[in-house]
C-alpha cells in the first residue's frame, strides 16, 4: 500500500522533470516585461520576478534537487558503509574508535554545524579559485558537506549486520581457507547487508532533500541563477507580501518528493 | 546507573572541546577577514590602529594559539565581545535563550496536546480506517519542509487575512504595549509551525508503543479480572507505552531548545537559531563559538536527562 502510493507519486514527480528539456519552455530566459504574471495559457503557473516561467523553473529546480539528493545519499551510505564494515569486521579499538565518532556526530546539533561548513571559503582551504567559481562547485560541495554529517545510520546499521554476518559458518570457512580479509569482507559479507543499506538510503533520502531543500533555502546551497526548489522559496520569500502564490509549488515539490520516498523507505523496511 | 551518567557528562565536554576546536578552525576559512571588515566598516582608521586590532584580536598568530586564548577566558566566563551586536556576548545570548524557550515549550507543549492522542486511537486498534488516517497524517507533518509551511501561513494569515504578524517577537519578561496578548500573536505562527513537525513523531512513536506493548500479559490479566476497557487502555496500557515517549520529548526538547534555525529565521524570531545563523554569516566568532556550543550543551544534555528519566520511570533499567 505505501509502495505503491509512494510510486504513484515518483511517477507524478519524476516523467514531468525527466521529459522537461522537451516538453517545458527554457528555465533561463529573462522577460522583464512580464513579471509576476498569474497563472494563463503562456505560463500555466505564472512568471516570476524576473519574468521566468515558473513551471520551467520548477521542473528545472527538480532535475538539480533530485540529483543533488541521490547523489548525496549514495556518497553517505558508501561512507556509511566503509565505516560500518570496518568497525565491524575489525572490532576492538576501530570498532570503539568509530562507533564513539559515530555518537558524536548523531548528537550534534547538525543544521548549525552544515550552516558553518557551508560557509567556509574554499579557496582559504587550498582549492584553486577558478574551479570555486564554477557552476558545478556549489553543488559538489553541497554533496560533500551533507553525505558528511549524514553517514551515521548507514553506518550503525551495517556494522550491526557486519557483525552477525561474520558470525556465520560461510565466513569463517573463507577465513579457514586463508582468503584475503578485502576479499572476504566484499564477496562474503557485503551481499548480505546490502538490503538495509538499500532502505536506509531509501528513508535517508527525505532527510537529505529536506536539508538541501533548506541549505539553499538560507543561500547557502544551490546558487541563483541554477535553479533549485530551496532557492525558488528563498527567492520567494522576498515577495511574499506582493507576491504570496509564488511560494506554492516549489514547497509542494519538497513536499511530494519527500512523502514519496519516506513512504517507499518505510514500504521496504515493513517488508 | 550515578557511573554511567558520570561517563556521560564527561563525554559531553569531550564533544564540545571538539567542537569548539573544529568550529573555530573552520571560521577561520570563511571568507571575510573580521579586522577587514572593520577597516571597511569603519574611513577613520589609521594604519596604526590596524595594527593595533590585529594584535588585540590576535589576528597574526596560529589558530591553534588563538583557540588556546579564546578557551582560557570561554573557562572563566569571559564570553568576550560580541563584534556584530557591539555588546558583551552574555547579554545578545541571555535574551535569545529566553525567546527560544518560550518558543519551544510552546511548540511542544501544541505538539504533545496533539501528536499523544491521536497516537493512542492509532495504535489501540491498528489497521483499522481510523488509524490509516492518523498514520497517513503523521507522514504528512513529517514530510512538509517547515520553512514552506511557515512561508504559506504567513501568506495565509498574516497577508491574506491580516489577522496575526509574520515576523519579530516580544518578551515576556518585560512586555511592550501589547502586553501578554502581543506575546502570543506573535508566538502563535512560529510555534504552530513547529508543532507540526512534533506531532509527527509523537503519533508514530505512541502508535508505535501501544501496539509493541499491546500483547503484553499484564493487559490479559487486567481484563480476565474485569477491567472496562477504557480501564485497560488508560490505566495499564498507556501508563507503560508513555516510556518511550519521554525519550522522545526529551531529545525533541533538546533539538528545539538548540533553536529553530529555520523556522527563526523565516519568522525573524530572535532566537538562539537565529543569532548563531547571524553570527556565522557575520563572522562574529565569539557569538558563533558560544551559540553553538550552547546548542550543542543544550542537545546533548536533553539526552542525558533521556536516560536519566527513563531510569526513574523503569526500575527494570535500574538493574544495570
Amino acid at each position: 500500500m505505501k509502495i505503491k502510493l509512494s510510486l504513484i507519486l515518483l511517477t507524478i514527480l519524476l516523467i514531468p522533470i525527466a521529459l522537461s528539456p522537451w516538453i517545458a519552455q527554457d528555465s533561463s530566459v529573462i522577460d522583464l516585461n512580464n513579471r509576476l504574471l498569474p497563472p494563463s495559457a503562456g505560463h500555466l503557473l505564472g512568471s516570476d520576478e524576473l519574468g521566468r516561467d515558473v513551471l520551467a523553473r520548477l521542473l528545472a529546480g527538480g532535475r538539480i534537487s533530485l540529483a543533488v539528493a541521490s547523489a548525496t545519499a549514495i556518497l553517505a551510505a558508501l561512507l556509511g558503509t566503509t565505516v560500518g564494515l570496518i568497525a565491524g569486521w575489525r572490532g576492538g579499538w576501530w570498532d570503539a574508535g568509530l562507533m564513539r565518532l559515530t555518537d558524536g556526530i548523531i548528537s550534534l546539533p547538525l543544521l548549525p554545524l552544515l550552516i558553518v561548513l557551508a560557509a567556509v571559503d574554499p579557496i582559504r582551504l587550498g582549492v584553486p579559485a577558478p574551479l570555486v567559481a564554477s557552476e558545478g562547485f556549489a553543488i559538489a560541495r553541497l554533496i560533500v558537506i551533507i553525505a558528511v554529517v549524514g553517514w551515521t545510520t548507514v553506518a550503525r546499521l551495517v556494522r550491526a549486520q557486519t557483525l552477525t554476518v561474520k558470525a556465520r559458518d560461510h565466513v569463517r570457512a573463507a577465513v579457514a581457507l586463508g582468503v584475503s580479509p578485502t576479499k572476504i569482507v566484499l564477496r562474503h559479507i557485503l551481499p548480505h547487508v546490502s538490503s538495509p543499506i538499500l532502505v536506509a538510503t531509501t528513508m535517508s533520502m527525505g532527510g537529505i532533500i529536506l536539508t538541501e531543500s533548506a541549505l539553499s533555502f538560507l543561500g547557502l546551497g544551490v546558487r541563483p541563477p541554477v535553479a533549485s526548489w530551496g532557492n525558488m522559496l528563498s527567492g520567494a520569500m522576498d515577495l511574499v507580501w506582493s507576491a504570496p502564490l509564488l511560494a506554492l509549488w516549489p514547497g509542494i515539490a519538497i513536499f511530494m518528493t519527500v512523502l514519496a520516498v519516506s513512504l517507499l523507505g518505510d514500504g521496504l523496511n515493513e517488508r | 546507573m550515578s557511573r554511567r551518567i558520570l561517563i556521560r557528562v564527561w563525554q559531553t565536554f569531550a564533544v564540545m572541546l571538539v567542537m569548539s576546536v573544529v568550529v573555530f578552525a573552520l571560521m577561520g576559512a570563511m571568507p571575510g577577514d573580521p579586522i577587514d571588515m572593520m577597516i571597511s566598516g569603519n574611513p577613520h582608521l589609521t594604519p596604526a590602529d590596524v595594527i593595533r586590532l590585529k594584535t588585540v584580536y590576535g589576528v597574526g598568530k596560529p589558530w591553534p594559539v588563538r583557540w588556546a586564548d579564546w578557551a582560557v577566558q570561554f573557562a572563566q566566563g569571559n564570553l568576550g565581545y560580541s563584534r556584530l551586536f557591539a555588546r558583551q556576548v552574555s547579554q545578545i545570548i541571555l535574551p535569545a535563550l529566553e525567546h527560544t524557550a518560550l518558543l519551544a515549550v510552546t511548540a511542544m507543549s501544541l505538539a504533545l496536546a496533539v501528536g499523544i492522542p491521536l497516537g493512542i486511537v492509532a495504535g489501540a486498534k491498528p489497521g483499522s480506517r481510523r488509524d490509516r488516517v492518523i498514520t497517513f497524517v503523521s507522514y504528512l507533518s513529517l514530510s512538509v519542509p517547515t520553512f514552506w509551511l511557515g512561508l504559506m501561513l504567513i501568506a495565509l494569515f498574516s497577508v491574506r487575512l491580516g489577522w496575526l504578524p509574520a515576523s519579530g517577537a516580544s518578551s515576556l519578561l518585560s512586555p511592550q504595549e501589547g502586553g501578554v496578548w502581543d506575546v502570543g500573536r506573535h508566538l502563535l505562527l512560529p510555534a504552530a509551525t513547529l508543532a507540526v513537525g512534533g506531532a509527527g513523531q509523537y503519533i508514530r512513536h505512541m502508535r508505535a508503543a501501544m501496539i509493541a506493548e499491546s500483547t503484553a500479559p499484564y493487559l490479559r490479566t487486567a481484563r480476565a479480572k474485569g477491567c472496562s476497557p477504557l480501564r485497560v487502555t488508560l490505566n495499564h496500557h498507556l501508563r507503560n507505552a508513555l516510556l518511550p515517549i519521554v525519550t522522545i520529548a526529551a531529545l525533541e526538547a533538546g533539538a528545539l531548545l538548540s533553536g529553530a534555525l529555520i523556522t527563526e529565521t523565516v519568522f525573524a524570531w530572535p532566537g538562539l537559531g537565529r543569532l548563531s545563523y547571524d553570527a556565522v554569516m557575520g563572522n562574529d566568532y565569539n557569538l558563533a563559538l558560544t551559540a553553538l556550543l550552547l546548542a550543542t550543551f543544550l542537545t546533548l544534555a536533553a539526552s542525558i536527562i533521556a536516560d536519566l528519566a527513563y531510569g526513574l520511570l523503569d526500575p527494570r533499567t535500574r538493574a544495570q
